[in-house]
């Protein structure tokens, strides 16, 4: 009886969950103007509309250009923050952490609104430039705890075992410690890429018409000009997360593997 | 082996080490490696003879005093420049490299053409036996397997020195006795100088060309094995290598090295070489006899012969242990081989007991250990 009714309510909960996804999907491929269910018939004209209207496929760019400039930045940063905080003890370790993690628990629109006006007294707001900058601020963090967790299980005999076999510290961090921490740095660039893809407060404040990102674009889409493309850019936004899932997944199970192949003492 | 008259290889002169300002884990050490050597650093645990060695590989800086290698300092020179071979504890193989990639590292470091990679790599696994290996990864080897490749991948790009710290300690008692012998004959073949870093006596004894005993920071003896061993200089020493009884008494007469020492309290008066220093009459000294030194039989040249009661009879295969109790002196413990003859011991029995005065070795002063008034 319980086993029946922790089934039902998981796949409650299942249904819950996803539901708000699914009814995108056949919003996507309606015919119809409005958005309303159930749709008048089936079309791909939303995403004829979304691939070959300039102002969409600009938004796409930018948001490549945005995430993939975030991913390296942040994904650099991030990785030698973790590797110097994971290496030494000194006095305030906890305090230093916390302030690099203070991005991610401050209210985004706190953090926007900040950065909002920060730029503008440096000349970076209403740009790309800037967007990149307030993206890395927030995606660094991700890359830093993931990067600490692999280093969890990484044994600093290694890195001393390197040194002591002829190779420059910068080599043996690119040599041996790199590749064993490369699950938590995959990881990690892969969240900040996913922090900037899917942003949209920030990109309020800062971006211009012309440099619009995909989710910024969809913010105007809703609010300007209620177009059914929307639901074809949401589409195609969810796939890109799927693929990303896909990816992280595999990295994950790869370091598992290397992991796994840890010596044993 | 020790080349006499040739500079030595190493120097530590006077290094401290502290660590948070106050703790001396390395106390005024100087110590000599010479050329082609293979020296032990023996101790417990925190007696400083790791960080020795960390100190002369490069990870752990002398808080004061220098290491010379070759006559020139090292304390400037990063460890990747020192060209030492190490064999970690826990051996360091990188796991997402195979044995021949873990061997080819360091002569990639040192920018070696493809081919003699190749060639030397496949040289040194043969050394060590290993050359059906080369394709595994270190977790699909067994211990001991993963301690050679460590071995050879330390000895693979000829180090000017090898250093190993506790490099046997994670392997069982059988895999650890064949690699001790091992890694001596390696050591003999290169002719290179080792420094190695143990806290088990019998290992340091049997591969060692001197022993260097470690404790609080400073060594308390450094020479041969058979010296180290049969000439320890403080209870110490002689207490951490091998066991010992222990007694306690007062001096009656002293002649030089030889001294006359009444057991406390009350007890009869024993013949004793001293262990260093001198000592007066009256002074208390602290007595040492190792149990294979004890003879059950009233040997002719023994200065010391009493009877024993046995107490308690242990059967160990090649020896037996017996607890022996003698009048005034307290319980002995004797190790007796077993011949073939088979003498049997029984509890309760009358047995003669002695001992030379040569070995039973009398340290000034009482205490657990003897720094002060040694030498």
């Amino acid at each position: 009886m319980t086993r029946i009714f922790v089934t039902v309510f998981a796949w409650a909960v299942l249904f819950f969950l996803v539901a708000p996804l699914l009814v995108i999907f056949p919003l996507s491929f309606s015919s119809g103007e409005i958005l309303t269910l159930p749709v008048p018939g089936y079309s791909l004209r939303w995403y004829e509309d979304f691939f070959l209207t300039e102002r969409w496929l600009d938004a796409t760019k930018n948001s490549f250009i945005v995430g993939i400039a975030t991913m390296i930045i942040a994904t650099v940063l991030g990785t030698t923050a973790a590797y110097g905080i994971n290496l030494t003890n000194f006095r305030g370790k906890t305090v230093v952490l916390a302030l690099l993690s203070l991005p991610m628990v401050v209210p985004l629109i706190v953090t926007a609104a900040s950065m909002y006006l920060a730029f503008s007294v440096v000349g970076l707001a209403n740009s790309l430039w800037g967007l990149i900058v307030a993206h890395t601020i927030i995606a660094t963090p991700y890359v830093l705890i993931t990067v600490l967790a692999s280093l969890q299980t990484f044994d600093p005999n290694l890195m001393r075992g390197a040194l002591s076999l002829g190779a420059r510290p910068v080599t043996a961090f690119r040599e041996v410690v790199l590749p064993l921490i490369m699950p938590g740095v995959a990881a990690g660039a892969i969240f900040a890429f996913a922090t900037s893809f899917d942003e949209l407060v920030i990109a309020i404040f800062i971006t211009s018409p012309g440099e619009f990102t995909l989710p910024r674009q969809m913010f105007a889409g809703l609010r300007e000009f209620i177009s059914p493309t929307i639901t074809a850019a949401a589409v195609i936004m969810i796939l890109l997360s799927f693929i990303l899932l896909f990816i992280s997944e595999a990295v994950r199970r790869r370091g598992e593997r290397l992991t796994a192949g840890k010596v044993k003492q | 082996m020790t080349k006499h008259g040739a500079a030595p290889l190493v120097v530590f002169d006077n290094v401290d080490k502290v660590y948070d300002g106050s703790t001396k884990v390395v106390d005024a050490l100087n110590l000599q490696i010479e050329q082609g050597e293979f020296l032990t650093l023996l101790g417990p645990s925190g007696s400083g003879k790791t960080t020795t060695l960390m100190m002369l590989a490069g990870f752990e800086a002398p808080t004061r005093g220098t290491i010379l290698f070759d006559g020139a300092p090292l304390n400037n020179v990063p460890t990747y420049k020192r060209d030492f071979g190490i064999v970690f504890q826990n051996y360091a193989l990188f796991p997402h490299m195979t044995v021949a990639e873990n061997l080819a590292f360091p002569l990639r470091m040192r920018r070696e053409s493809a081919a003699d990679i190749e060639t030397r790599v496949q040289r040194t696994l043969g050394m060590v036996k290993l050359d059906a290996l080369k394709d595994r990864m270190p977790t699909q080897l067994s211990g001991g397997q993963q301690q050679r490749v460590a071995l050879a991948r330390a000895l693979v790009f000829e180090p000017r020195m090898v250093l190993m710290d506790e490099p046997l300690g994670a392997l069982d008692k059988q895999l650890r006795e064949h690699m001790q012998l091992e890694i001596k004959r390696l050591h003999e073949e290169l002719g290179i100088a080792m420094l190695y870093v143990t806290h088990d006596q019998s290992e340091a004894l049997t591969m060692s060309d001197r022993i260097a005993v470690f404790d609080e920071g400073r060594i308390q003896q450094i020479g041969s094995p058979r010296d180290v061993y049969a000439r320890p200089q403080s209870t110490f020493v002689a207490s951490f290598m091998g066991e010992n009884n222990r007694l306690d008494g007062t001096v009656q007469t002293a002649q030089g090295h030889d001294v006359s020492v009444q057991i406390t309290p009350g007890g009869p008066t024993v013949r004793a070489a001293l262990a260093g220093g001198t000592v007066q009459v009256a002074d208390t000294v602290t007595l040492m006899v190792r149990p294979e030194c004890i003879r059950l039989s009233h040997e002719d040249g023994a200065a010391n012969r009493f009877d024993g009661r046995i107490a308690e009879v242990v059967y160990h295969g090649d020896h037996v242990r017996l607890s022996l109790v003698v009048d005034g002196v307290g319980t002995l413990v004797a190790r007796h081989p077993v011949s073939e003859t088979g003498t049997e011991f029984t509890p309760g029995d009358i047995v003669p007991v002695s001992w030379s005065a040569q070995q039973m070795r009398a340290f000034a002063g009482k205490g657990p250990s003897n720094t002060s008034n040694g030498d």
